[in-house]
């Protein structure tokens, strides 16, 4: 019995601090965001003006990236018919390597192709995932590094904070 | 009496004239053929015993390799054997044992830069060779601080004597980086003057960030060279879950060192 009480403890914890990993942004204006997506049509952060925009930096090798990108589903169709938006950004891989990975994994967001790292290096993204929330009138507001599970409550209420 | 004694001194003379020989032979013939023993363990001014694997080689460098962040080395020793094989010699101390430090990367900020000099020193001085360190991870942070200790005390003589240092998937953050602010490197980076070269794998969000810290190292008068290594991740040869290219670039691990070996060779 006690180890039940002690592991319900730690997952609480640990949600508590996911929770608490939704920073709030410190590193001024917006940096660019014009990329190309798997089609090869190309999109700009300002086309989303009037939306909140969850910019997710990823790759395919990334563990914690795989397993947030259900919740990352979860949290669009939550918020579906709301003017909100996952442009997922890969993280300098090719193209083959991210159509064979979305045939393992369903995905139906936005994806980018970062092929030369400039948009990681323009955002300082060190960690794979790492993820911006952007407001309607273009400002980042949360950055989150690392895995979430995006669908919970804390993030969804940020978000939905956020939705003009 | 006096021829016996003359004769009895000259014996002695003679006796000890050959032990000093045979001794010089024996020194010259190890020396050579490269059979001496390599010791078991060094001991540092704190205190420390360094426990050492040997794997003894007949050409005239060694490799310092120091443990990776998971601790044991398993790849690293393997290795090592393959590059005594082809006639490097490699020592690898186990710093974290010494300390009792669990095989973290967050162990590697608590190893004393003093020992690592202090280990670097005897190295050179007990083996006669030209030394080249090879560590990984946050392992490069002490390992860069140890080599700028012993160079500050070393003669110019002795400095020649270490070559330079290999780098795996460097982490050199003063501070953990955050998403959209500017990274920081530690200040041993823009101080280190040792030829470095540095490999990273590809898929790995440092790639990226990889001529951000070469700029950093050439400040501090770094000759600095790097080569991102294809289709693996950073620590590939520590993956619990090693993909096939993973694999092979682990097998590939001696012809990496003794080619960054080579380059860094030409830079000295």
């Amino acid at each position: 019995m006690k180890k039940l009480i002690l592991f319900i403890s730690c997952l609480f914890l640990l949600s508590s601090v996911q929770a608490q990993d939704l920073k709030t942004w410190k590193g001024g204006s917006t940096p660019p965001l014009a990329l190309n997506d798997l089609n090869g049509k190309p999109l700009k952060l300002q086309d989303y003006r009037g939306k909140v925009v969850m910019v997710q930096f990823w790759a395919t090798y990334c563990p914690p990236c795989l397993k947030e990108m259900p919740s990352m589903m979860r949290l669009q169709a939550k918020l579906a018919g709301k003017p909100f938006v996952i442009l997922a950004v890969n993280m300098g891989e090719t193209e083959k390597e991210v159509k064979d990975f979305l045939t393992r994994v369903n995905v139906d967001f936005t994806i980018l192709m970062d092929s030369d790292g400039k948009a990681l290096s323009a955002w300082k993204v060190f960690v794979a995932p790492s993820t911006f929330l952007v407001d309607p009138k273009g400002n980042i507001r949360y950055v989150l590094q690392g895995g979430a599970e995006w669908d919970e409550p804390e993030y969804l209420q940020k978000i939905v904070e956020m939705l003009p | 009496m006096s021829l016996r004694y003359t004769g009895h001194y000259t014996t002695r003379v003679y006796s000890m004239l050959i032990s000093r020989l045979f001794t010089l032979c024996l020194a010259l013939f190890l020396g050579i053929s490269g059979a001496w023993a390599a010791p078991a363990s060094l001991r540092t001014s704190t205190g420390s015993e360094i426990f050492l694997r040997t794997f003894p080689g007949e050409g005239n460098t060694l490799m310092l390799g120091f443990p990776c962040d998971e601790g044991l080395g398993t790849q690293e020793a393997r290795a090592s054997q393959s590059l005594a094989r082809l006639g490097l010699e490699a020592w690898l101390p186990d710093m974290l044992g010494a300390h009792s430090l669990p095989a973290l990367a967050s162990s590697m900020d608590q190893l004393p830069p003093l020992e690592i000099a202090e280990v670097i020193g005897q190295t050179i001085k007990l083996s006669g060779k030209k030394v080249v360190l090879v560590t990984t991870g946050r392992g490069a942070l002490p390992i860069l601080q140890g080599a700028y200790m012993w160079q500050n005390q070393a003669t110019p003589q002795e400095r020649a004597a270490l070559t330079g240092i290999i780098l795996f998937s460097p982490d050199l953050y003063s501070v953990k980086p955050a998403p959209g602010v500017e990274a920081r490197y530690h200040s041993i980076v823009s101080r280190t003057s040792l030829p470095v070269f540095i490999y990273q794998g590809q898929r790995s969000p440092a790639r990226w960030w990889l001529e951000h810290l070469k700029v950093e190292f050439a400040r501090g008068g770094s000759k600095v060279a790097s080569k991102v290594l294809p289709n693996v991740r950073g620590f590939f040869y520590s993956a619990q879950d090693p993909t096939d290219e993973e694999k092979a670039m682990t097998e590939r691990l001696p012809e990496l060192i003794l080619d960054a070996i080579k380059q860094l060779e030409s830079k000295q």
